[in-house]
């Protein structure tokens, strides 16, 4: 097992120098830089001041110096300052990723919160009315776009009640009740488009274990339907769930970058949206870094988890 | 608990659904604001006191543009008529409502200021900042709401200087500064009174080559200060304009070196940077969320500020700011689209609204790449210019409430052309542009061009390029449009690898601001247009004190720039409506070259 943890960690840093590199060519081929994103149309910039904004951001040396200057500060512990606002990007990273991972946090609990008990409740209620509503039910939350949802709860709730969340960020610590104000409907959004999966997932699942002979063997042994349930078939049918839990972390990854631009919320999705759009390499690499990475270890721990779950499961 | 499940499904589903409603009651703490229904919009600046204060001072110091180039000193030229019609129009019987101190005062930009450096970037991002914190020397007088707002008027206003001068030659301005005008209570200047050294190191950063406005300044010889309170201008030569760059709202803030010196490299890095003599401090900066600011007690237009607090809050998404303010969370909203303002006043009746006509100071329009080979020849750009509908822009795009342009645009009072001769100069004939199509050589779809647009930007010009698109290829062009994001369209049209673009032109309240896109060679000449008639008009104007001398010359240029079609097709103005809700009094509009409010004349009825 520790092998094969060692194994994973150190196949991380090639395959984030991968995504990082991909990242930088690709920010490239686009024209325009970060001085033409500072500047607007009525400028009265002389083209020499337009260098000598390059020259002391340092993008007018050649790409591969560029690049290789940010490789060796990031070796060093410097991931630099924003080619946009001069601010170190570490700080606006360390600033989004506990909004982020807030909201993350509880998409999942919501979604798994509500996937589990409604896939269960699917397949233990097989072909009824309700199974067949539930099933319904899902798949228009699967098909349903999230940033379309979230437009839409946004439109809908401002002028039907007259209410929208709470504008800006509070962190938790300040003022709980208002950061939950803020962070449910975007969580819900996220967890609502998420637990469509799940939920079939659970409900296909949890239906091919109650056909094993194991679980008419514990029915025999006069075991309760609830015991039966929780001990004998939910372990064993949550095990498909992770997979598709741990595969659809990048998604989720992706979808929260766009409910944080919708609600405001500054996280690190948001903060990669600005870096694009204003050109802003230092800021997009560090938080691609971080999303690489943190999608990375968490498919890790998903994949270890197995071990736990399912004890035939053994890494070498 | 299975069985009981199996038997009673409804027991999940009802929990499933009171936790729902619980999450919801939860989430339903942002009480909606008590709505204060006064009167209508046009009745409340007449009731307002201090408007009334403010023209007194007028009074004293205003100057038209007129008198400026005549040389006259300040304090001893008469009351244009023009204010003293205002001031009998302002007082009214209902003069009682009393301003009120306190509230805070929330509005919504859609992204950080990418630095909040003040000679780093015009940016309204930044810009909506810095007139809550800085001064100017000069100022243009506000723009009073009900009142047309009347940029094109340019009448300048005291505000760090009480007055000015300028010499017989046009080249030497002396301003007089108050007295008691004290810096941000912030180390390392605590308060102590700003002072002549102060302009002259504030001027001298502005013309540096790091600042932005380097350019802007472009013949400032140097910067003199006789005593404490009298700062001397010399430029190089006459230059008209030159008044209004002392006074522009984008570029003119007087910061102070000390605090920069303080500062070091971290200057301009974050919200703290903000120190100046403005009606507000700088009070909190959360990045990606808020701004605060918080009233200065020691300012020196007294007795402003009346609010407490402002906040300046970042929403990215359009629809999220649009619910931010039919949930009442901000104040001010500038609908997209006429529809979106009827929708909003459906659902909140009393909100007022506030219309800025005249205020489009920003020149759009279809650029066409004047060194393109496609364009040189002048029958093929008229068809152009006769193929678009400005009118139908009008209608369906501004609700008809809009005004035709020229080079130099409608806001520019004095120096533009009435709405009549625009509309002759801009006809729709889309007869006239097929015949001059085909007399240039090309058949129905022979002509191909791109008309490129930004992405994520004014939606207003992306919906006009789609307009323009449907109008050309009625009469026979072949019209591709390409849209791209902001970076990659400024990098292209630098580089002048496009046909056309649909896009701003230029911003400024100022004619030398819009012909700065004429100087052959010159940074903002993005249609590369090189016309020896335009070059040597431009050179008569700006030497020219004489506004309706100026006028005319402007004028004449503008009827040339329409006849050629020469580099732009301008797109009609917008009348800007902008929503307010009705407990907002005395929403002036900010002399800056924005739609946003003068915070610091707000108070609230409630």
């Amino acid at each position: 097992m520790t092998g094969y943890i060692v194994q994973r960690v150190l196949l991380m840093f090639p395959t984030i120098i991968l995504v990082v590199t991909l990242t930088f060519g690709l920010m490239h081929i686009v024209p325009g830089d970060a001085v033409l994103a500072q500047i607007e149309e009525g400028t009265n910039l002389r083209p020499e001041q337009l260098d000598l904004m390059r020259e002391r951001l340092g993008l007018d040396k050649p790409l591969y110096v560029q690049y290789g200057e940010w490789l060796w500060g990031l070796a060093h512990f410097d991931a630099g300052v924003s080619l946009f606002t001069g601010r170190p990007v570490i700080n606006q990273l360390l600033r989004a990723i506990p909004i982020s991972v807030e909201l993350i946090i509880f998409s999942q609990i919501l979604s798994i919160s509500i996937a589990i008990p409604v896939g269960v409740l699917s397949a233990i209620r097989q072909d009824t009315w309700l199974d067949y509503l539930l099933r319904t039910t899902s798949i228009g939350m699967l098909a349903a776009p999230s940033f379309w949802v979230a437009t839409l709860v946004i439109i809908f709730g401002a002028y039907w009640f007259l209410w929208a969340p709470p504008i800006g960020y509070v962190p938790f610590w300040e003022d709980p009740i208002t950061n939950l104000k803020q962070l449910f409907l975007p969580s819900a959004i996220i967890g609502l488009n998420g637990s469509a999966t799940k939920m079939r997932m659970t409900r296909s699942t949890v239906l091919e274990v109650l056909r094993q002979d194991y679980v008419r063997t514990a029915r025999a042994k006069g075991l309760s339907e609830t015991m039966v349930l929780v001990r004998h078939v939910l372990k064993n049918a949550l095990i498909p769930v992770i997979t598709i839990w741990g595969a659809s972390i990048a998604g989720l990854v992706n979808g929260s970058i766009i409910i944080e631009n919708i609600f405001g919320l500054p996280g690190v999705g948001r903060s990669m949206i600005t870096a694009i759009n204003n050109s802003d390499m230092t800021q997009l690499q560090i938080n691609v870094l971080f999303y690489g990475l943190a999608i990375m270890v968490i498919n890790l721990i998903v994949d270890i988890s197995y071990t736990w779950f399912d004890p035939r499961v053994r890494y070498s | 608990m299975t069985k009981l499940l199996k038997r009673n499904p409804g027991i999940l589903i009802t929990t499933l659904a009171i936790t729902l409603l619980l999450s919801v009651v939860a989430c339903g703490g942002t009480a909606a604001e008590p709505v204060v229904v006064k009167e209508e919009v046009i009745k409340e600046v007449p009731k307002e006191i201090i408007v009334e204060r403010e023209v007194v001072k007028e009074v004293v110091r205003d100057v038209p543009v007129e008198k400026q180039v005549v040389k006259e000193v300040v304090k001893e030229v008469a009351v244009p008529q023009e204010v003293v019609r205002e001031v009998q129009v302002e007082v009214t019987p209902t003069v009682l409502l009393q301003p009120r101190y306190g509230g805070i005062l929330s509005m919504a930009q859609r992204s950080d200021p990418p630095t909040f450096d003040p000679h780093a970037t015009s940016f309204s991002l930044l810009t909506n900042h810095v007139h809550l914190t800085h001064n100017r020397v000069i100022r243009y007088k506000s723009l009073a709401w009900p009142e047309e707002a009347r940029y094109g008027d340019l009448i300048f206003y005291p505000s760090l200087a009480e007055s000015w001068e300028i010499d017989e030659t046009g080249t030497k301005f002396t301003f007089n500064l108050r007295k008691g005008v004290k810096w941000h209570d912030r180390e390392p200047l605590d308060g102590r009174e700003l002072v002549s050294e102060d302009i002259k190191q504030a001027w001298k950063r502005m013309h540096e080559d790091s600042s932005r406005f380097a350019g802007f300044y472009d013949g400032l010889v140097s910067v003199e200060t006789p005593d404490q309170y009298t700062v001397v201008q010399t430029i190089d030569r006459p230059l008209a304009s030159w008044l209004y760059r002392v006074a522009d709202g984008e570029a003119a803030w007087i910061t102070n070196q000390e605090f920069v010196d303080h500062k070091g490299a971290d200057f301009g890095v974050a919200q703290d940077s903000l120190v100046g003599t403005g009606p507000f401090l700088y009070a909190r900066e959360e990045p990606g969320s808020r701004y605060t600011y918080e009233r200065n007690p020691d300012y020196f237009e007294q007795p402003y500020p009346y609010l407490d607090e402002v906040h300046w809050y970042v929403i990215p998404d359009p629809s999220a700011q649009e619910a931010a303010f039919v949930s009442r969370q901000i104040h001010f909203y500038n609908p997209r689209r006429p529809q979106d303002l009827n929708r909003i006043k459906q659902a909140l009746p009393d909100v007022n609204v506030r219309e800025t006509t005249g205020l489009a100071n920003t020149t759009s329009g279809l650029m066409l790449n004047m060194e393109n080979p496609k364009w040189q020849d002048v029958r093929v750009r008229q068809a152009v210019k006769l193929a678009v509908n400005n009118d139908r822009v009008i209608q369906d795009l501004y609700n008809g409430r809009g005004k035709y342009n020229a080079c130099i645009p409608s806001a520019l009072r004095g120096y533009s052309l009435e709405q009549d001769e625009l509309k002759q100069l801009y006809p729709y004939d889309p007869e006239k542009a097929r015949a001059l199509l085909a007399d240039a050589g090309f058949g129905p779809g022979d002509f191909k061009f791109e008309l490129m647009t930004f992405t994520g930007y004014s939606q207003d010009n992306q919906d006009i390029a789609v307009m323009r698109q449907a109008d050309l290829q009625a009469v026979g062009f072949d019209v591709t449009i390409n849209p791209v994001p902001v970076g990659e369209g400024r990098a292209t049209v630098i580089e002048g690898n496009f046909d056309t673009v649909q896009q701003p032109h230029s911003t400024g309240v100022e004619p030398d601001e819009m012909l700065g896109g004429y100087v052959p060679g010159g940074p903002r000449n993005f249609m590369r247009v090189n016309d020896p008639k335009v070059t040597a008009w431009m050179k008569e104007q700006e030497v020219e004190f004489d506004r309706a001398k100026r006028g005319a010359i402007l004028q004449e240029f503008s009827r040339y720039c329409a006849d050629q079609a020469l580099g732009i097709i301008p797109n009609p103005s917008r009348v800007v409506q902008q929503l307010v809700q009705s407990w907002v009094k005395n929403a002036a509009i900010a002399d800056v070259a924005s739609d946003e409010p003068d915070e610091k004349y707000i108070w609230f009825d409630k």
